[in-house]
């Protein structure tokens, strides 16, 4: 913040940016011959915000539920796991290429499975949001809590601490940075898999909003869908980094 | 001051020390090693790279078992004097946790280790005021310069009121002065507290000013290769100028040691 006031550049600049594209967007492409119904201006798109709140707030807040689930789940897991591998060499060299494995598996190739197994409901929304924060978030806490040093270690040892005093006041607190550095790409992909998730089977949520505005050619609903999207996207990386903020206030110093 | 026990600290006989090759082959680093540490001293222990200072200190502190030979430590195995918080050791870097506070840093031997907590001792922060951090308490170890972060180290070491003090170049990444100015504080914390140091040093004005004995290693295999007794000269308090020409002779002996091994 303090950056900001003392370099004003760093908010002009990026505002001014956007505001030129938007104004290209809003001006030269009706000129250029697009079409509305294929890409429709800014003004437009703000116009069905207003037309179509009540639409569209119903459709958010499936998705808000599948996201923030989905991602409390495959970061809750991912963590869990990781202590347990390591903790347990024997597990994790036993498991971890299994996981390997599946993580090449494209989520979209997955999500229908995840759908004939788990239904129609809102659950595989969860789980396929869940999946897709998994991988990262297992191996960036892995490291994390491999990247103890060996003084540290020897410390503990000379104090005579037990295996579970070292997980907790040794490899969490510095497996922490490591985490909150997944959980920003985490905020981001939550949301990815619950729209995908209600791609593939849902009648409601922002993800099947997309696809019936796509096919009933409404595409101004599709854009302010889209800007939905990004917006739960951007609410959640910024509900990580000021939770981030407070629990790494150490590093500020 | 805890009242000693035992009036041996430290006893090493044909002792060899190193780790387990994936062959199982035993390399010892430190071979045939034989040394009576007597309680209360301060011994500094000097010699070339990988002639086994570390490695010595290591097993003091039962964090590498010896492969043969026997090692006793306040008359008794390492692993009992650990598990009895009698052995503290301070590391090169200091390894304090940047997300504790100084004063957190301090106590960490408090909360951790199934060791009954002594209450005899001076708390965490009447070792920071030992230490001339007082009003650091609150800060974390980023904020702190080198010389600081290891007093907050050696205070730290202090908090579990240890028998024997280990300390693995302590001072090794400090300027001069910093460094000068430790060496008198430790001086004075080894005559307040009458505990055991064993001080492994890469100077050898270090190596000369603060032992009441030297040590000179070898290496390859690691091996005693003289012993300096300082105290005809140096009085019990163990209390020497930094200028004085005995000192510099003592120096001049032991660079000549260090080129010979």
């Amino acid at each position: 913040m303090r950056d900001m006031v003392r370099q004003p550049w760093n908010v002009i600049l990026p505002a001014a940016g956007a505001l030129s594209i938007l104004l290209v967007w809003q001006f030269l492409l009706p000129v250029a011959g697009v079409p509305s119904y294929i890409v429709p201006t800014p003004v437009e798109i703000g116009r069905i915000f207003a037309r179509e709140s009540a639409l569209l707030w119903t459709n958010l807040w499936p998705t808000v539920q599948e996201a923030l689930l989905g991602f409390l789940l495959g970061n809750g897991v991912a963590v869990l796991l990781a202590v347990l591998f390591v903790l347990n060499r024997y597990v994790q060299a036993a498991y971890f290429p299994v996981i390997l494995f599946l993580n090449t598996i494209p989520v979209l190739a997955l999500a229908p499975v995840i759908i004939l197994i788990f239904g129609l409901g809102m659950l595989p929304k969860v789980i396929i949001a869940a999946v897709i924060c998994f991988f990262p978030t297992l191996v960036n806490m892995i490291r994390g809590l491999e990247s103890v040093s060996n003084n540290e270690l020897e410390l503990f040892r000379v104090l005579s601490a037990t295996k579970l005093e070292t997980l907790w006041k040794l490899r969490l607190p510095r497996a922490l940075p490591f985490l909150f550095a997944s959980l920003r790409i985490a905020s981001a992909t939550a949301v990815i898999g619950a729209v995908v998730g209600e791609w593939i089977g849902s009648d409601k949520g922002l993800g099947a909003m997309i696809i019936q505005a796509t096919f009933n050619y409404q595409s101004g609903r599709l854009y302010a869908a889209i800007t939905l999207c990004s917006c739960l996207a951007i609410l959640l990386f910024l509900l990580v980094v000021a939770i981030e903020k407070v629990v790494l206030r150490y590093e500020r110093h | 001051m805890r009242e000693d026990r035992h009036p041996v600290a430290i006893a090493a006989e044909a002792l060899d020390v190193g780790y387990r090759a994936r062959s199982g082959r035993a390399v010892a680093v430190l071979q045939g090693f034989d040394l009576t540490v007597p309680a209360g001293e301060f011994l500094t222990i000097i010699g070339p790279s990988g002639c086994g200072k570390s490695t010595f200190l290591r097993a003091v502190a039962d964090l590498l078992p010896p492969l043969t030979g026997t090692l006793k430590v306040l008359g008794g195995a390492a692993a009992d004097a650990r598990l009895r918080r009698e052995v503290a050791f301070v590391f090169q870097d200091s390894t304090l946790l940047p997300w504790r506070t100084v004063l957190a840093n301090v106590e960490l031997p408090h909360n951790v280790g199934r060791v009954a907590a002594r209450n005899t001792g001076p708390t965490a922060a009447e070792l920071l005021e030992l230490m001339g951090l007082k009003g650091f308490e609150g800060r974390y170890p980023a904020q702190l310069s080198g010389g600081q972060r290891q007093r907050v180290a050696i205070a730290r070491a202090l908090v579990s009121e240890p028998r024997i003090l280990l300390m693995d170049e302590p001072f090794g990444a400090l300027d001069e002065i910093t460094r000068d100015r430790l060496n008198d504080e430790l001086l004075r914390i080894w005559r307040q507290t009458g505990c055991t140091i064993l001080f492994v040093t890469h100077s050898i004005m270090e190596a000369a000013y603060l032992g009441q004995r030297v040590l000179v290693l070898a290496a390859n295999p690691g091996r005693v290769h003289a012993l300096h007794d300082l105290r005809p000269l140096k009085g019990a308090d163990g209390a020497i100028g930094r200028e004085d020409p005995r000192l510099v002779e003592v120096m001049g002996e032991l660079r000549r040691d260090l080129e010979r091994c």
